[in-house]
């Protein structure tokens, strides 16, 4: 909790610290346990609740621990139209994952998206920042095996 | 000022004021769903939208935009028929259509809106939500299903209620109204949201299945339990209350209640009040019939009288009575039983006011309720306000977020609003009048005094100048444990602002010497030119309903009505209570076997030759009683409170009697009758003080609503500095200092009958500070006995970082009796708590 207290020190003199330092904690913790929120909470004078709705509001927050690789897959209407579902499921297979759940050794997390912003390259997968186009299987296979 | 045209009418509305507040005033009705007059705008829902002649966008939301002149604005064209019914489409694509089971039905927003615009089919197609029914908190029940996302409850609980207990989680589709982790509500339960949803997301766990609202009749009448005196509208069917709710139009609380007043009517349909005059015979209680039980009082009273005096009978009335019973009580007891030993809560309660009187004359709160919103900074001196006066601290939250108010909270620990607080003075319980000294030392010291106002104004600046003249800094943290500067922000803050309030709370629950806070409280406005300007002065928040007009009424040893003082006072209530001093009592709506801070209480209520109790419910104190006189309810009486701005506002009979019970003014009247002190017709007070032009109350009931004018305004009036000092309370190392507190459910004489209400109070609690815990070896929950030099009581422990070291904070209980440990001095004092 002494990391936390410092990171909220950092940003206490400045206006709409929340996100900064939902990122830095996140950063530092690998993701944001309810103490965490807490403290957070009690730092910055601010009902958990609304904390809670903003960490929930932006994908990039984890409430559960996270692998370090997080994989998304796109299911919205191009890459659907493209064969989503069978990249999905192929994902699933190869990293023994369904979508939500996180590796136990926390390698990989396998999340899905409404649409990754990148309909042209249809279908597509990321993975943490790095994203994928025209997926197939055996694209996903080789992508994976670099992780 | 702006012109505009409105569906062909002109309008004239105030800069700022927005095109749906303009429609309103030309007659155009504007249909909303996310907006609320008394939050900030938020413009989600679109449903409100106009046409604006000249405009590049077609259609623009009326509730966020502001008026301009010369603008010309359409309500309703077939294109906005055709996007009104558009959204209300999209909106019931995944609201399930469950209005027949829905509590909210008839008065439903959506409901309305989808009927008035004729929507029945649906163009669009998908899923309807499935969220889990939130059936475990207490008192609200939450189906986010029916929620549209419109924020009022999010919005009210931020902006008002200062709790922020719920926020807009998840994002999308998903989106949707929680707690932090989805959790049950936790919260002040004051069921504001509920009265904002305009769906039937969120209902009264209380009214589930109990009626249709189309069958209720609705009777507004005014709350019985705090001095805030909001309007409470009881829906009444088959004569019981089935829900109580709420008007912004309606009352002096814009529609604001609070827990107690929205969900604390269970008692009244309560299966354990009496229905039939009780006596005892051989130590067991038997039914009889009013003639007999009446009769028995007045031989009973009139065979003391004869055998001991007057003098050896005594009355404690209630603050929970109206106006007009507690003006028959004392003729009762001063006319017919012919003594002054008449008094209530305690002798102690109504302390505050008292020095008030003393000090400018005034017996009550200086400025009305709302003029608080708009005051600049403020004092909360010993005012927990979440959990005494929630409404109260509404005006704080408004004063805070609106009109930019600096707030300095002194308390002797954290409370809820220290949140946002300018400055923060945490002194050691007890050690009020210190502080105040220290800021007033601090005052004159930086010329921060008004000495215009206190030449003009005032009396005794001299003498205020010796006292204070020790309290430097330095001396006040040796002895308050605030430190120096801490103090001398307060003092800016209070003394800089163009205009500024001091709000203390006072009641049974709360020790200390409570006249003298007021005087200090008085000193500090006198001092700073704060009395007698609109958004300043002191507030003194009595306890309950009627506080202030049992006072006024002459409930009390010393005064008669109207504060004309007597010849020779009466005994107080504790000198009452002491064993010996009586031989007979009769006890109106108080219990103070529960709510006294004597330990010996129920020993002088055995010793008394003669008791009478009057009361709805069988109390601790009605057991010990001779004979038992049961009476109705608030529900079922007319009358008149006076609320803590001295104005005075009627109840209205809702149901028929409880039973065979009478109200209180039926007893007084028919004792009257029976003891030879009858009133005449002309002011007998069934016929004539309820109907307010004759009610010969209103000369005594100097107030707000009677129109007098307060005493400042007359040009000799002088306020007088009455300086007051404490001695110190000393604590050894191996004990805490022990202060209580009130909390939000107060005495408990109805809350303790009402269910619901009292399982969101939870157990009894101390509250210690971890660190105390830890040397004694207490974990979150445990058993504790906690003991003065007065008595001993068990408890659970609660840890909190809100407690400064070296104290136990003792909150009020409706079913525990925690003010024994302080005895008849009402002070904190030190004691110990030990693992049971
Ligand atoms: S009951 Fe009151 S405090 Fe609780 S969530 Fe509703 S508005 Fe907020
Ligand atoms: S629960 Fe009711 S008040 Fe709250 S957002 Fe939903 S509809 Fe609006
Ligand atoms: S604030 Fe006081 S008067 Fe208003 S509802 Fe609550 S208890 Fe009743
Ligand atoms: S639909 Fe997949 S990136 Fe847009
Ligand atoms: S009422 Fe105007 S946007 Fe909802």
């Amino acid at each position: 909790m002494d990391k936390l207290n410092e990171i909220i020190d950092k940003y206490r003199e400045t206006e709409g610290a929340l996100i900064p330092i939902l990122q830095e904690a996140q950063e530092a913790f690998g993701y944001l346990p309810k103490d965490v929120l807490v403290g957070i909470g009690k730092g910055l004078k601010l009902p958990l609740s609304q904390i809670y709705g903003v960490v929930t509001f932006y994908s990039q927050f984890f409430l559960t621990p996270h692998g370090k690789y997080t994989i998304r897959a796109c299911r919205g209407t191009a890459c659907h139209v493209q064969g989503a579902k069978k990249i999905i499921s192929t994902i699933e297979n190869l990293i023994n994952l369904k979508e939500g759940e996180t590796s136990p050794d926390l390698k990989f997390t396998f999340e899905t998206v409404a649409c990754l912003g990148a309909c042209a390259l249809s279908p597509v997968m990321m993975v943490n920042k790095d994203y994928f186009g025209k997926m197939t299987p055996k694209k996903i296979t080789t992508i994976l095996s670099q992780y | 000022m702006i012109t505009l045209t409105i569906d062909n009418k002109k309008v004239v509305v105030e800069d700022g004021a927005t095109i749906l507040a303009a429609c309103e005033m030309a007659g155009s009705k504007v249909p909303t769903l996310c907006h609320e007059k008394k939050l900030l705008s938020f413009g989600a829902c679109r449903i409100c939208l106009v046409e604006v002649e000249g405009t590049r966008t077609k259609f623009t939301p009326s509730c966020t935009t502001p008026a301009t002149d010369g603008m010309v604005v359409k309500t309703m064209t077939e294109a906005l028929i055709k996007a009104r019914r558009t959204i209300l489409e999209l909106l019931l694509i995944s609201h399930p259509l469950d209005c027949p089971v829905c509590d909210k039905a008839g008065e439903c927003s959506l409901q309305d809106l989808v009927y008035e615009y004729g929507v029945s089919g649906n163009r669009f197609k998908g899923i309807k939500f499935t969220l889990p029914v939130d059936h475990i908190s207490p008192l609200i029940e939450r189906d986010l299903n029916r929620c549209i996302l419109c924020g009022k409850c999010v919005r009210i609980c931020d902006e008002l209620q200062g709790v922020s207990e719920i926020s807009f989680v998840n994002r999308g589709m998903r989106t949707k109204i929680g707690t932090d982790f989805d959790r049950p509500l936790d919260c002040e339960f004051c069921g504001q949201c509920i009265s904002v949803c305009p769906v039937g997301a969120l209902t009264s766990k209380l009214f589930k299945y109990k009626a249709r609202l189309w069958e209720l009749e609705n009777i507004p009448t005014i709350c019985p339990y705090c001095s805030n005196g909001c309007t409470l509208i009881l829906g009444i069917k088959d004569n019981q209350i089935k829900t109580i709710t709420s008007h912004d139009d309606i009352g002096i609380n814009e529609g604001n209640l609070c827990a107690k007043g929205r969900f604390g009517y269970e008692f009244v349909a309560n299966p354990l009040r009496l229905k039939k005059p009780l006596v005892k015979r051989d130590g067991k209680f038997e039914e009889v019939d009013w003639d007999e039980a009446l009769g028995l009082v007045v031989t009973k009273f009139n065979e003391i009288k004869t055998d001991s005096g007057a003098n050896s009978i005594g009355a404690l009335g209630s603050a929970r009575l109206t106006n007009e019973e507690i003006y028959l009580f004392q003729h009762l007891i001063r006319q017919g039983l012919g003594t002054n030993n008449i008094d209530h809560g305690g002798g102690y309660s109504y302390q505050g006011l008292i020095g008030l009187k003393e000090s400018l004359d005034y017996p009550a709160s200086t400025n009305s309720i709302h003029e608080i919103r708009e005051t600049k900074a403020i004092l909360l001196l010993r005012a927990d306000l979440n959990e005494t006066h929630p409404n109260i601290k509404i005006e704080v939250n408004l004063a805070i977020n609106r009109h930019q108010a600096r707030l300095i909270v002194a308390d002797n620990k954290r409370i809820k609003l220290s949140a946002n607080v300018a400055s923060n003075l945490i002194y050691k319980p007890g050690t009020e009048l210190t502080l105040i000294n220290g800021l007033i030392n601090l005052l004159i010291k930086n010329d921060l005094i008004n000495k215009d106002f206190i030449k003009e104004k005032t009396t005794g600046f001299d003498k205020l100048l010796s006292c204070v003249k020790k309290y430097t800094p330095e001396y006040v943290e040796g002895i308050c444990e605030v430190n120096p500067q801490d103090l001398e922000l307060a003092a800016r803050v209070y003394a800089e602002a163009e205009k500024a309030c001091i709000i203390v709370t006072c009641g049974m629950g709360l020790c200390g010497n409570n006249r003298d806070i007021a005087l200090a409280a008085s000193n500090l406005a006198l001092l700073t030119g704060n009395i007698g300007k609109e958004s300043s002065g002191v507030y003194i928040l009595p306890e309950k309903n009627n506080s202030q007009g049992a006072l006024d009424m002459g409930a009390v040893p010393g005064f008669l009505p109207g504060y004309m003082p007597v010849d020779k006072p009466g005994y107080s209530a504790f000198q009452m209570l002491e064993a010996g001093k009586l031989k007979g009592m009769f006890i109106v709506g108080e219990n103070p076997v529960m709510t006294y801070p004597l330990p010996d209480v129920q020993k002088a209520l055995e010793s008394l030759e003669f008791l009478v109790v009057q009361d709805m419910f069988m109390t601790p104190t009605a057991e010990l009683a001779d004979v038992i006189l049961p009476v109705g309810s608030f529900a079922e009486k007319e009358g008149t409170y006076a609320n803590l701005g001295k104005r005075v506002q009627k109840l209205k009979k809702a149901l028929l009697c409880h039973g065979e019970t009478k109200s209180d003014l039926e007893i007084f009247i028919d004792l009257c009758q029976r003891m030879g002190c009858e009133i005449t017709t002309d002011n007998n007070p069934l016929t004539s003080f309820i109907k307010e032009e004759s009610n010969p109350l209103t000369s005594f009931i100097k107030g707000e609503f009677a129109g007098e004018d307060k005493p400042w305004k007359n040009n000799n009036w002088k306020g007088k500095f009455i300086p007051v000092e404490s001695d110190e309370i000393k604590t050894d190392r191996d004990e805490l200092l022990l202060v209580s507190t009130g909390s939000h459910l107060y005495s408990g004489s109805l809350s303790a009958w009402s269910p619901h209400l009292l399982e969101v109070k939870g157990e009894a609690c101390v509250e210690v500070n971890y660190k105390d815990a830890k040397k004694i070896g207490l974990d979150a929950g445990d058993p504790v006995k906690i003991s003065s030099k007065n008595a001993s009581i068990k408890l659970k422990a609660r840890l909190s970082d809100n407690i400064p070291e070296g104290v136990a904070v003792v909150e009020t209980h409706p079913l525990l009796n925690v003010m024994v440990l302080f005895g008849q001095k009402m002070m904190p004092i030190k004691g110990k708590i030990g693992k049971e």
